[in-house]
């Protein structure tokens, strides 16, 4: 499925990105986290389609179980005492709800980045700090570049190798150790030969000295400028909301926060709309697409 | 172009100049406050900025090893002092016993190690109170949080005789009253002083009151220079548990009286 958020100006996609990131990492509220969570979700599923869900089993859920475990062990906060541990320190219940609530917060949070990813391309990062901080931008987009580029190589090189028959899958363990050290040692050489040469290579260009210009395809157009101010409005609407108090949640000693008054209710509909935008525009999008198939 | 470049690197070294020097002036202003507070000791011998908390930690075990870790003092006003007590350090380090405790105050019960306490079937009783009514008189300084779990007299446990068995530490009786009553209470084993900690009781836990409070413990009315897992009972005794705002000085603790301040 292509991805129709991604084909907006990359300044709404990373303005999104920033707004999002920002909110899930500092909201607590429970409504917000797990509004945060399942757009998280719904989006890497709609990105990546069944390898998201994979990861997100596989990876995700037994980090989250860890995480929301981890907090009772060694919290013994809290107003209702459930049991006593081994140790002689309670149990609390609102130290459990606080670990889960922690650990919905870290995977939501690196489901975002994985979309990140795969929304936020090298050449969108590069277009939109190139002129702003060109260096960072360029070492930014190299490192998170790398670890893809990284992999792949080393399954060329892995091939090459068998290819002259030292093969990491074959031979007395001795052997196959030596074969992988090889290999290894093969691509951290590739690796570094590869930084230097890719910042020759940018620098012969010229890049990041005034007055070159860049081609780049992007163009702002109504669109997205009727995104961008969606996406404004709502993260200062939020923002303001949040200083006020109106998204406010303690987890000690007792639980409570902002409930359901009007005020908190209006910040959480303003935050679900923000964090749902991209998914409702890809099925808007496809939606569209499909009825224009039909109407042929 | 190029004249533009030089100006920003300018502006760059002078934005950071300038914020290393409120950051500089921010710091100089927090340490000399903290060392103008009125502390009776040398005044070196309180750790001076963010060191406080372990500084309470220590007192509220009452362990005196402060003079030990304000060699790490970073207050340059206090150069001095500094190295004056290091001579009172190598003096110090003959004095303290295996976990940092020194000298008790003669008359006083030496403590003894949970390890080597020999709890007995002898039932015997003592009087435990839980109470914090040193809040109310601090309360701007009070996690508002927490005012729901805040006695409205501060009385946390009133005085009430309970049993033990002989042989038992403060912290034993501690503990198991606090299950009893269903109160929550949270310790910490700390092996550099062979004892537990007291972090909260009823979910007031220490810096609650501000960064100099605590949970502090008094038995027939001596606050101990050990910890609560090092102090063994006697049938009579009155044990008080009693919440600080100011590292004890707000309860009575007064170090030339505790013995704690005489080296």
């Amino acid at each position: 499925m292509k991805d129709a958020f991604s084909n907006f100006h990359p300044l709404v996609n990373f303005t999104w990105f920033a707004a999002v990131l920002l909110f899930s990492m500092c909201f607590m509220h429970p409504v917000c986290l797990g509004v945060s969570l399942g757009c998280a979700i719904a989006y890497s599923v709609y990105l990546k389609g069944k390898k998201a869900i994979r990861f997100n089993l596989i990876y995700l859920l037994p980090l989250l179980i860890i995480t929301a475990l981890l907090n009772p062990a060694f919290n013994h906060e809290g107003a209702t005492i459930l049991t006593y541990l081994y140790g002689g320190n309670p149990l609390t219940l609102e130290s459990i709800i606080y670990g889960i609530a922690a650990a919905i917060m870290l995977i939501s949070v690196i489901c975002l980045f994985s979309c990140y990813n795969v929304v936020m391309t090298s050449d969108k990062f590069v277009y939109l700090f190139g002129r702003v901080i060109p260096s960072l931008s360029l070492v930014l987009s190299m490192t998170l570049r790398f670890v893809p580029r990284f992999k792949a190589q080393m399954g060329l090189v892995a091939n090459a190798q068998r290819g002259v028959g030292r093969d990491v899958a074959s031979g007395s363990p001795m052997q196959r150790a030596r074969h992988g050290i090889r290999i290894l040692s093969v691509m951290v050489t590739w690796a570094l030969e590869n930084a230097i040469e890719t910042a020759d290579s940018m620098k012969s260009r010229g890049y990041g000295l005034p007055g070159r210009t860049a081609f780049s395809i992007y163009r702002f157009d109504k669109r997205d400028s009727y995104a961008l101010l969606f996406i404004l409005s709502c993260t200062g609407y939020i923002s303001a909301g949040a200083l006020s108090g109106g998204l406010a949640y303690r987890y000690y000693p007792t639980l409570k926060g902002a409930g359901l008054q009007p005020y908190s209710l209006s910040l959480y509909i303003c935050y679900l709309a923000l964090c749902v935008a991209p998914v409702v525009i890809n099925l808007m999008e496809d939606r569209k697409w499909k009825a224009m198939q039909s109407g042929i | 172009m190029n004249n533009q470049r030089q100006i920003n690197k300018v502006l760059a070294a002078a934005v950071i100049l300038c914020v290393l020097a409120v950051a500089w002036f921010y710091g100089g202003n927090h340490h000399s406050n903290k060392s103008s507070a009125p502390y009776h000791k040398p005044a070196s011998v309180m750790k001076a900025g963010a060191s406080e908390s372990s500084s309470l930690r220590a007192h509220s075990q009452a362990q005196e090893k402060a003079v030990g870790s304000q060699a790490h003092s970073d207050n340059p006003a206090k150069i001095e002092s500094v190295s004056a007590a290091r001579f009172v350090l190598a003096d110090h380090e003959k004095t303290v016993d295996q976990y940092q405790t020194d000298p008790v105050t003669p008359g006083k019960p030496e403590p003894v190690e949970p390890q080597n306490a020999q709890v007995t079937e002898k039932k015997c009783t003592c009087t435990l109170s839980v109470e914090c009514t040193t809040i109310l008189r601090n309360m701007k300084d009070f996690n508002q949080d927490k005012l729901e779990v805040l006695p409205q007299d501060g009385v946390i446990f009133p005085a009430t005789k309970v049993t033990f068995y002989a042989g038992e530490s403060v912290f034993n009786v501690l503990q198991r009253e606090m299950k009893k009553a269903g109160i929550q209470m949270e310790f910490e084993a700390t092996p550099i002083y062979n004892s537990n900690y007291i972090e909260g009781i009823n979910n007031i836990y220490e810096f609650d009151c501000g960064e100099l409070s605590g949970w502090m413990y008094r038995v027939n009315g001596w606050f101990p220079n050990y910890g609560c897992s090092r102090y063994e009972l006697k049938d009579g005794d009155t044990v008080e548990w009693v919440y600080t705002c100011d590292l004890g000085r707000d309860i009575g603790r007064d170090y030339a009286a505790n013995g704690g301040g005489k080296r």
